[in-house]
């Protein structure tokens, strides 16, 4: 499940998204050192399926312009 | 869907048929095409501050890639360091950093509602479209005839794959032209220059990343042919805005190359 997971983002990053980039028509939107999708992966493969997700929502919560703390790479815990 | 209606979707068909009836008003010819004309502008301008910072953002971190590159070399190992060292240049060279992406993702359901509205619109017979109009509008707007859908003789409601017998040439362009304006857009948002990732697993993917620039405009191209000209016209109209957006911002970006590659030709 977990490598399904994985491929599925993978899947995500190599495809959906650079069709995603070119239809808004912007470059890189993220504004995390890591990507988002990136760390949900990590988190995944460190923190098993389902407290990697909830991380990986969390994470995604925080890619807007309110979000005021660490932009670097976090540590998955 | 119920919510998606009320919150994009009728408000777009109020702005479009406020358009179209002052439009009519100053009987300028062909107040449909140039309704769905206005429309996508009055989107694009509401997008552009959230677009324009994105962009703005992205195009001062590409520039930084290179010190960042260094820091992280410098500092190898110390991520306190690293972190606080992109930070001081991150105020240094005045970045903020990106929106993120939920604020890119905004545009979405928006770039989604005016797709539907104007397939829903365009494609409509006379009596359904007053009925289905009269049902959304507020009260001033309402329609008393069904507005003529075509655009300098392009029946707007028709796609250029139903066009190929009557008009080939204008059937043919279309496409073609949506698939032109899309690839400017597309080669203008990656300036050339050092890779800003360096990940593992991600020779295929930045090959398929490049190769989404010449893929992703072939798609527009079929789908445009097989779809409502008046979608064409909203997507050519959203597309020729972010050119000039992109331009104002980014200059040129990755179109920059090609340009001059044509100048020496010509000058050959």
């Amino acid at each position: 499940m977990k490598q399904i997971a994985i491929s599925g983002i993978n899947i995500y990053q190599i495809i959906i998204s650079s069709l995603l980039k070119q239809l808004l028509g912007v470059g890189r939107s993220c504004r995390f050192e890591e990507t988002c999708s990136d760390f949900i992966k990590r988190s995944i493969s460190e923190q098993g399926l389902s407290r990697g997700a909830f991380l990986g929502l969390s994470r995604l919560v925080k890619c807007q312009p309110f979000y005021r703390g660490n932009l670097g790479k976090e540590v998955v815990d | 869907m119920e919510i998606f209606n009320i919150l994009i979707v009728n408000p777009i068909i109020n702005v479009l048929v406020a358009i179209y009836q002052a439009l009519s008003f100053l009987h300028i010819p062909y107040p449909l095409g140039f309704s769905i004309i206005g429309l996508t502008i009055v989107i694009r301008i509401i997008l552009y501050p959230l677009i324009s910072s994105q962009l703005k953002a992205s195009k001062k971190m590409q520039a930084l890639v290179p010190h960042l590159s260094n820091v992280k070399e410098k500092h190898k190992g110390d991520k306190k360091r690293i972190q606080e060292e992109t930070m001081r240049l991150y105020k240094e060279h005045g970045v903020n950093p990106a929106a993120g992406c939920l604020p890119t993702l905004i545009q979405l359901p928006v770039i989604w509602g005016l797709y539907s509205v104007l397939n829903n619109v365009v494609q409509k017979n006379s009596a359904e479209l007053v009925r289905y109009i009269n049902g959304i509008v507020l009260s001033p707007l309402k329609l008393d005839k069904a507005w003529d859908p075509s655009f300098f003789g392009i029946p707007l409601g028709q796609s250029p794959s139903h066009l190929m017998s009557s008009i080939a040439i204008v059937a043919i362009s279309i496409p073609i032209l949506t698939a032109v304006f899309q690839f400017v857009q597309s080669k203008m948002m990656f300036s050339p220059g050092p890779k800003t990732q360096t990940k593992k697993n991600d020779d295929f993917a930045s090959a398929f990343q490049s190769q989404a620039t010449y893929i992703f405009p072939i798609m527009i191209a079929f789908f445009s042919f097989s779809f409502p000209v008046g979608l064409s016209l909203y997507w050519n109209t959203f597309t020729i805005f972010g050119i000039i957006q992109q331009y104002k911002i980014g200059g040129l970006g990755g179109l920059e190359s090609l340009w001059q590659k044509t100048k020496a030709l010509q000058r050959k």
